[in-house]
């Protein structure tokens, strides 16, 4: 039988558990226990956390997330269908779910196949149309790349811009710069911090 | 176009970041490119410039520290210089808990993620625990 925990610990306990079970699924959570779900809304400053959670059911997203590598090992991806990948994309970015294989390669290739022009050839800030519509958000795809979507993430222009596009290398000079002897370090940089210590005042 | 999500890096996602062989680093480089791309705000706390800047320079010497302070101090990552508040309230939720759990700097980024309504990217569980949403999720 599990051992209880004792009673002054129980409180913190919960409140860590009802926290997570909040956090893995927000949606589900609050169509159970609505006003624990509020309660817990308003302990976690989440107006701006919430936002990138997008509206899309589990279902729904299980949906992209199969048929969007499925459409990508297509050989010969039309126009028409580099758009429709694009706008997949951009529901799943909103959702914070893109799938791991869906990586920058990939979307350059996209946006070359809708734009007709590869991205880094592109030398000042510009904006391309796509289909008719009016747009009503604009979400960043890659660094400098924005999408710019009806309110139904119909993709209606493309813009770039070359000045942003050129941060990111930048700001992965670091990435990788370095071998540790041990693979643990992130993980218990503490540990490794005091160890730090002990050997320099030894 | 909305404002852009904020997130606050912390030491363990930096150094599994600039160590290629830590066990997260390949984890680290897909979150973080992610966030690059998505154009979300980084934010770094300067307690966690100072506890990464000891652990990259002790442990992958000065060059690696090098290139990371020249990133930290581009205009891709924001600096939350600490000052008292939130250092005093990242004392007293440490003191509260008798200095179980989190070190000093782990409470003022919990502290400074409600200030900024940030999420922390970060391999260390016991954010989730203190109801701060994490990346990678």
């Amino acid at each position: 039988m599990k051992k209880r925990s004792p009673k002054s610990q129980q409180e913190p306990i919960l409140r860590s558990l009802l926290i997570n079970k909040y956090q893995a699924d927000p949606k589900g959570f609050h169509s159970y226990l609505p006003e624990v779900a509020q309660e817990l809304e308003q302990l976690l400053p989440s107006h701006r956390r919430s936002s990138y959670r997008s509206a899309l059911t589990e279902q729904e997203r299980e949906r992209l997330q199969k048929a969007l590598p499925q459409l990508l090992d297509k050989k010969e991806l039309s126009s028409e269908k580099a758009i429709q990948a694009l706008e997949w994309c951009a529901t799943l970015i909103q959702d914070g779910g893109l799938p791991a294989e869906v990586n920058r390669g990939t979307l350059l290739s996209l946006l070359h196949r809708v734009t007709g022009i590869p991205i880094s050839m592109i030398r000042k800030a510009t904006r391309i149309p796509v289909q008719e519509g009016e747009a009503a958000k604009e979400m960043a795809l890659l660094r400098g790349v924005h999408l710019h979507l009806t309110w139904n993430d119909r993709l209606v222009a493309i813009s770039v811009s070359p000045t942003k596009l050129k941060e990111r290398p930048k700001a992965l000079k670091f990435v990788g710069i370095a071998k540790d002897t041990a693979s643990d370090v992130a993980q218990c940089h503490d540990a490794y911090l005091v160890k730090g210590i002990s050997n320099a005042t030894a | 176009m909305p404002p852009p999500e904020r997130v606050i890096v912390d030491t363990s996602a930096f150094y599994a970041l600039t160590s290629s062989t830590d066990t997260f680093h390949p984890q680290a480089k897909l979150a973080y490119e992610r966030l690059l791309d998505w154009e979300w705000e980084l934010w770094a706390t300067s307690y966690i410039l100072v506890e990464t800047s000891v652990l990259v320079h002790y442990r992958l010497g000065f060059e690696p520290l090098k290139a990371f302070m020249e990133t930290m101090l581009s205009r891709i990552m924001h600096i939350l210089w600490i000052e008292s508040a939130i250092h005093s309230e990242a004392w007293r939720r440490m003191a509260g808990r008798q200095g179980k759990g989190f070190s000093l700097v782990d409470w003022t980024t919990v502290v400074a993620a409600e200030h900024l309504e940030a999420s922390v990217f970060t391999f260390d569980q016991g954010f989730r625990q203190e109801g701060v949403l994490i990346f990678p999720r």
